[in-house]
């Protein structure tokens, strides 16, 4: 296999500007970027640098102002709204700062609503690997509000990882977390991306977060760095 | 404070559509409840004015000394006096007829054939003043200035006079003579004071003046109150009671307000006020719910309780401020275009015509402003608001600011749910409803409420058929000929029911006459009344001018009157041995102050004898088709052993396909007598259609003002839940849920409601309704008689509530949809 | 301040002018209740003259009668009086209610009276509401003077005159003197604090001269020529060839473990044997520099569930290496005497071994880069030191080979922590 076929996301000249004239604001700015097949990528940089608008548009959460968004070899940005919410579910894992669980579903209603969305069959004991996995097995009739901090984010990831997405997009995972929580979800997060042989992209400020990736992009003004 | 009140208004800009949605529940609570209290104005100006059409005067004293005249114009109570002499019969073939003066004495008292459109009243002992239909009557030019000759004869008595005179002026002519057969109007013409001096010097004329008036205090005193001040006023000047008579209609409507009316317009207003509460309540109690982390960071910045009780006090105020006097506006507004077009448009239906002349004059001018209302409306408006804020501030106040930062919107107490192995749009939907099963109830409730108040209503007014309303003065057939008649009239006698009996209007021949015409299949003597008096004193005598009409029962008729029975019993064979009777109008046995036990020595009139009967009563019934008070059985009716036909209704059935031809020969027979009067079942239906509609459509226009106001509730919590929902929306967009799935869940949250509702109205509200039907039937209301089945209105209400749903749902998204995602996703709320 | 005083109003102002009002109110109804007074006498008056008139008119013989009748108080003709006019209303137990000709006076003397009353509630009301408001005002000027002294602004000090026409004489010098003392202390506090400042930096001046005068003697002393020079250097080329050793053998297990040559044996272990391993290994080596290892388990202490936290599925030896790597730079950095820290905490999912020396530390840019392949950090005293660059980035592939990671964090004390997450369950491998 060559090394172009191996990435699974790129972009070309991604571009998201805010405003006009003198407010305009370049959030993100001719950005290239090339993600292989089960890397571990890392986007450091401070806030206010572009990182999540980025994000957004890796995730078809946004629509960029130019440039092109290029998912498994398709380009997503020229694709309608529907089409998106498809992508979205089947293509694409979300993880939140803010976990962002569903309140009034419980865990393992929150880890399978991507399937359920798109009207999947459950793969059962494939689910229930996951919430073995990120220890979440006698957790899973609970309201999302009952859980910790950690346990809300490991939900999280279980639903990112249960649609069996070519990529996991995680926007500061760990920002909401202590350290120790925090470490040890991103450790599970690498390790489980791994395990089900996920892409994963995680922006993140911290730099101490960063070094677990294999590769770390910095990003500042909008603009690639590194 | 000022703070806070900055901070209100900027929450109330920030929340757009609630602040709207308050402003509009509140807006409408008051539009109701002002208009409703207009109207009812409008009603008692209406009847007020009714009452004024005809005469302002309270009593009528029939003096019998010349010196009390005088005594009883320097009275310290007498307003103002007016006296009416009759001095003379004119005599003109048949006319019926009489020469009057009159004087007003004392300025104040009004009569409206009295006014002049021309001329002046007679001064000089040859002038005259009338109608002009009455100089045409005699054959004169009716034209100021013109002669007339009169034959009359004075005081009734004695030598006819002849005397030619000049016509002083012309009072208004009233458009009467086409309604009322010749030989019953009674024309009166005005002369002057000094004809009258110049008979009395010559002995001829013995004055026998009548004096009306009014006494002090009309605006603040009872009726009970002016009716004593008039009995003392007569007793002072030395008048017995029985010279007396009191205006008694006019007072009543002046001095009682209209109690029914106010009943119902307070009845009204607390359902509507019951509604609003609880409307804005749970808009307020959603809008706390959902905004409990800011009430939480407003507190741990320290705010005290107080202070978000301010907060959410303001919010409420400023809307108040806004919503209050819009909708007493409006609230007026809308009765005061309204009500002249109601009043026309039941000119337009066959009533009482002679009433709607008078209307069409006075429904431009109807006062219907009152500012203590005003001021009570807003004031129960702002107490509504107030009290729906209660609970909502408490609630507020309760929030501590720890357990507000991590607020993730009112879950339900479970920590774990059981949940489902698949997600599908409907868990998410079902997920969200049970999330909040308060909110979700109480705006059911609200809604089901008002749809079960609607259903409930529209059951009961479903029911009310125009046949039922037009059964009550046809009982069978379709005609009815009735004879009209007086109890006790004591100016002309021979309008008296025991005085009408004598010329046996309705004698074989013709009935023999009616059965004769083309098209009439039966004819039927209905059970006739006989006027009975009564030496003890009873009020229910006194109320009737002492005579009282009789009637009779069958056995047949029994079950009939045992359903209806309040209290006693009948028994047919006892009731005819001792002469027992039964009384059927519940309402005035409490009245007159009447007992089961009563013994009566009566008096029966037939014709010109007089049969002494004594009767017990002994049973209260309610049906619905006597007229008289009271009824006796058959058996002892007929041992009366009565000389002449008691009868004073006729029933005819036709053929239907000859309706029209029978009722134009009915009306030329009836129009041949003018004691009798046809009622024809079309006019009756449309009188009773006429009758209902009046009650339907503003009692449904206020039904669907209520459910409007409960829809807002809809609105709110719908609305809310997508708002506060906004970012988990985002998310679930972002976790791959497309537009339509968005949509669909939505309109099955929004579904959920709806179906909630209808199943409630479906269910509560028919069992209501039919309940509502049983008692309003028991009460009489609207002669209902079987329960109809609202169907029309019940797919009405389905459709309406769906559509309303649909609407709701679509607004929402489009709304939602203005937003990009990822603001949706970012919003903290 | 100067803005929360413009609201105040004078008491004066307060009192007096709603005080005119109702003065002038009350007088105003006096008047009137005099005019009503002096009414209804001049009616009376009016009244006998007009009887009088009617009377004597009609029968001039009356005067003496009537006028007796005028004058004498014990009404002796009463009786018959009332007996004629009863019939026109009058009787001696009418009331003023009820004659139309006081009612309506009455009516309005009611309304004035109600009026009047209203008229004072909202004279109240309004007084009320102002001394409110001034006490509100003054409450505010109190506070945001105290927060002017809590701020350590004392200005106002210099504009106490405008506040004296409405506060309390008494009360406002002794707060003046209150700020004054206030301010005083504060200015003697920052004076103070100045001092101790320049203190420092005029110590550290005078320290910095000497101490680099002591390192030039000490290297100085160091390159003197001799045989035992020649020895140290000899000793130091032995010391290279270890280094290179260990860097060559260090390089073997990269390139088997990259070419999978190496399998992980992941079997059941206990985490406390391979740590002892690890430990065991550098033993010697601390010895040497006087550097003691601790190694802190808190769930050992409370031995809750001994199976579960210290039993992983781990290969034995190639973990105990990848710690034994970090180890060996703790050693290798960490000043002589110093101690090194394993801490261990069971988290949910993972095992996390926390390893924290007291060495140099690694600067914040080299976070990443500390991990890849023959990296060594810039700073003089490793490259000074033997190493390949190669321990950290052998550690890494172990510990994710086996779904673990590794991170590396700044000490509170001057040196690093490395992070080790080794995951508690089989699942993630």
């Amino acid at each position: 296999m060559n090394e172009h076929s191996n990435i699974i996301l790129k972009t070309e000249n991604l571009c998201k500007y805010y405003g006009a004239g003198d407010n305009l604001v370049k959030a993100v700015d001719c950005v290239n970027l090339a993600i292989k097949q089960g890397e571990f990528l890392s986007i450091v940089g401070k806030s206010g640098s572009g990182k999540s608008t980025l994000l957004h548009m890796l995730g078809a959460l946004d629509n960029p102002t130019s440039g092109s968004v290029w998912l498994d070899g398709e380009n997503i940005s020229s694709f309608k709204e529907n089409r998106l919410s498809q992508i979205r579910r089947r293509k694409i894992g979300f993880i939140f700062q803010s976990y962002n669980l569903i309140p009034s579903l419980n865990v393992w209603e929150n880890i399978v609503l991507p399937l359920g969305l798109d009207n999947k069959e459950i793969d059962t004991s494939f689910i229930q690997d996951i919430v073995k996995t990120l220890g979440l097995d006698n957790k899973i009739k609970n309201l999302p509000n009952t859980l910790s901090g950690g346990q809300q984010q490991r939900c999280a990831i279980a639903r990112a990882i249960a649609a069996k997405p070519s990529i996991i997009l995680a926007d500061e995972p760990t920002g909401n977390l202590d350290t120790k929580t925090g470490d040890e979800v991103m450790a599970l997060l690498k390790a489980s991306a791994k395990k089900y042989g996920q892409t994963l992209v995680v922006i993140t400020h911290n730099e101490e977060i960063a070094q677990m990736a294999d590769r770390t992009v910095m990003i500042a003004d909008g603009k690639v760095v590194e | 404070m000022n703070m806070i009140f900055r901070m209100a208004l900027s929450k109330l800009r920030y929340h757009k559509s609630r602040t709207l949605l308050t402003g509009i529940a509140i807006m409408l609570t008051t539009m109701l409840l002002m208009a409703i209290g207009t109207s009812g104005f409008a009603m008692l100006d209406m009847n007020r004015q009714l009452a004024l059409a005809q005469s302002n005067y309270h009593a009528v004293f029939r003096l019998e000394e010349p010196g009390q005249l005088p005594v009883l114009s320097k009275h310290i109570q007498v307003e103002s006096l007016t006296t009416i002499e009759s001095f003379a019969q004119i005599i003109n073939g048949k006319m019926n007829g009489s020469l009057n003066y009159y004087e007003p004495v004392k300025d104040g008292i009004y009569f409206s054939n009295l006014e002049l459109t021309e001329g002046h009243f007679p001064e000089k002992e040859d002038e005259i003043c009338s109608l002009p239909s009455f100089f045409e009557r005699i054959g004169a030019e009716p034209v100021v200035g013109g002669k007339v000759t009169l034959s009359f004869r004075v005081n009734g008595k004695g030598e006819i006079q002849t005397r030619e005179f000049t016509i002083s002026g012309l009072l208004i002519d009233r458009d009467v003579s086409t309604v009322i057969s010749d030989s019953r109007i009674v024309w009166g013409a005005y002369v002057s004071k000094a004809l009258l001096t110049s008979y009395a010097e010559a002995g001829l004329y013995e004055a026998d003046p009548t004096a009306y008036l009014r006494v002090y205090g009309e605006d603040m005193l009872s009726y009970d109150e002016i009716e004593d001040k008039i009995n003392s006023t007569a007793s002072d000047i030395g008048l017995d009671e029985e010279q007396i008579s009191c205006n008694k209609e006019y007072l009543f409507t002046m001095t009682t307000p209209d109690t029914d009316t106010f009943a119902i317009i307070a009845v009204i207003s607390l359902v509507v006020i019951l509604f609003s509460t609880l409307v804005i309540y749970s808009i307020y109690y959603v809008g706390v719910i959902t905004d409990v982390q800011e009430i939480g960071k407003l507190k741990a910045l320290g705010a005290s309780r107080r202070q978000i009780g301010r907060l959410l006090f303001f919010q409420g105020g400023i809307v108040c401020v806004f919503a209050i006097p819009l909708g007493l506006l409006i609230g007026y507004l809308l009765p005061y275009f309204l009500f002249p077009q109601v009043i026309r448009a039941l000119n337009a239906t066959a009533l009482e015509s002679g009433q709607l002349d008078h209307l069409k004059g006075l429904s431009n001018q109807l006062h219907m402003f009152s500012l203590p209302f005003l001021l009570i409306t807003a004031a129960a408006v702002l107490i509504t608001v107030c009290v729906s804020l209660l609970k909502p501030i408490r609630m507020a106040g309760k929030v501590s600011p720890a357990e507000a930062i991590r607020y993730q919107e009112n879950t339900t107490d479970c920590k774990s749910r059981k949940g489902h192995h698949t997600v599908k749009v409907s868990t998410l939907t079902w997920a969200n409803l049970s999330r909040n099963r308060r909110r979700t109830v109480v705006t059911m409730f609200t809604m089901g409420l008002s749809s079960v108040l609607f259903i409930c209503v529209a059951a009961v007014l479903n029911s009310c058929r125009a046949e039922d309303l037009a059964r009550r003065s046809i009982q069978e057939g379709e005609f009815r000929i009735s004879l009209d008649y007086s109890h006790h009239d004591k100016e002309y006698p021979e309008n008296n029911l025991d005085m009408l009996v004598q010329q046996d209007y309705f004698n074989e021949s013709f009935l023999e006459q009616l059965s004769s015409i083309d098209g009439v299949e039966s004819v039927k003597r209905a059970p006739g009344n006989i006027l009975s008096s009564t030496d003890i004193e009873s009020a229910l005598y006194e109320d009737a001018d002492n005579r009282l009409s009789l009637s009779y029962f069958t056995r047949e008729d029994i079950p009939a009157l045992n359903e209806e029975l309040v209290s006693g019993d009948i028994d047919y064979d006892r009731m005819t041995a001792n002469n027992e009777v039964i009384y059927t109008h519940a309402y005035s046995f409490d009245i007159y102050g009447l007992a089961l036990g009563d013994v009566f020595p009566l008096t029966l009139h037939d014709g010109d004898r007089e049969i002494p009967f004594t009767v017990t009563l002994t049973a209260l019934s309610q049906p619905e088709n006597y007229d008289a008070l009271v009824i006796m059985t058959k058996d002892s009716w007929d041992n009366l052993g009565l000389t002449y036909d008691p009868t004073t209704d006729i029933y005819l059935h036709v053929n239907n396909a000859q309706y029209d031809n029978v009722k134009k020969t009915l009306q030329d027979i009836v129009a041949k007598n003018e004691h009798f009067t046809l009622y024809s079942l079309d006019e009756e239906m449309s009188i009773g259609r006429a009758g209902i509609s009046l009650t339907k459509y503003p009692v449904y226009l206020i039904l669907v003002l209520i459910a409007v106001i409960g829809f807002m509730n809809l609105i709110n919590t719908m609305i809310t839940s997508v708002i506060t929902r906004k970012r988990e929306l985002g998310i679930l967009q972002a976790l791959g849920l497309s537009n339509r799935q968005l949509v669909r869940m939505l309109s099955a949250e929004g579904m959920f409601f709806t179906v909630g509702t209808l199943f409630i109205s479906a269910t509560l509200g028919h069992v209501f309704g039919y309940l509502f039907f049983v008692y309003a039937k028991k009460m009489h209301f609207m002669s209902l008689t079987s329960y109809h089945f609202p169907l029309l209105e019940t797919i009405l209400l389905v459709l309406v509530l769906l559509g309303g749903q649909t609407a709701i749902t679509l607004y929402i998204n489009k709304k939602v949809e203005k937003e990009s995602l990822i603001e949706r996703i970012r919003s903290q709320e | 301040m100067k803005k929360s005083m413009n609201g105040l109003i004078s008491i004066k102002r307060i009192y007096f002018p709603p005080a005119g009002i109702y003065l002038l109110f009350a007088l105003f109804i006096s008047f009137l209740g005099f005019g009503f007074l002096n009414h209804q006498y001049t009616q009376r008056l009016k009244q006998l003259g007009n009887i009088t008139g009617a009377v004597l008119s009609e029968d001039p013989s009356m005067e003496s009668t009537l006028l007796s009748a005028m004058q004498d108080t014990t009404y002796p003709y009463l009786a018959e009086g009332f007996a004629t006019l009863k019939q026109y209303g009058y009787r001696e137990s009418l009331t003023m209610y009820e004659d139309t000709q006081y009612r309506s006076s009455l009516g309005a003397f009611l309304f004035l009276i109600l009026f009047f009353l209203l008229i004072s509630l909202i004279i109240f009301t309004v007084c009320f509401h102002l001394l409110d408001r001034n006490r509100k005002l003054q409450e505010k000027w109190l506070q945001n003077i105290l927060e002017q002294f809590l701020s350590e602004d004392y200005s106002f000090l210099e504009h106490s005159e405008e506040i004296r026409q409405v506060c309390d004489e008494s009360f406002l010098d002794t707060f003046l003197k209150l700020g004054h003392k206030l301010r005083l202390k504060t200015q003697a506090l920052s004076e103070e604090r100045d001092n101790t400042k320049t203190l420092v930096t005029d110590i550290s001046h005078q320290l910095k001269t000497p101490v680099s005068a002591l390192k030039n003697c000490l290297t100085m002393s160091m390159e003197a020529e001799s045989i035992k020079e020649q020895n140290a250097f000899l000793q130091r080329c032995a010391l290279q060839l270890t280094k290179l050793e260990s860097l060559m053998e260090a390089l073997i297990n990269i390139s088997r473990l990259e070419t999978s040559i190496i399998t992980l044996h992941q079997e059941k272990t206990s985490l406390s044997d391979i740590l002892i391993d690890a430990v065991n290994t550098v033993y010697v080596k601390a010895m040497q520099k006087d550097i003691s290892v601790e190694v802190i388990n808190p769930s050992e202490d409370s031995a809750g569930n001994p199976e579960d936290s210290s039993f992983l599925f781990l290969d034995r030896k190639w973990t105990a290496e990848a710690l034994v790597n970090i180890l060996d730079n703790a050693v290798k950095y960490s000043p002589a005497g110093s101690t090194i820290m394993i801490r261990i905490h069971m988290l949910y999912t993972f095992v996390r071994i926390e390893i924290e020396d007291a060495g140099i530390g690694i600067p914040k840019e080299e976070y990443n880069k500390i991990f890849k392949r023959f990296y060594r950090g810039p700073h003089p005293v490793i490259q000074q030191s033997e190493g390949s660059g190669v321990g950290l980035y052998l550690s890494r592939k172990i510990f994710e080979e086996q779904g673990g990671s590794i991170m590396v964090k700044p000490s509170l004390r001057q040196g690093s922590i490395f992070v080790v997450q080794l995951p508690l369950n089989l699942a993630l491998q």
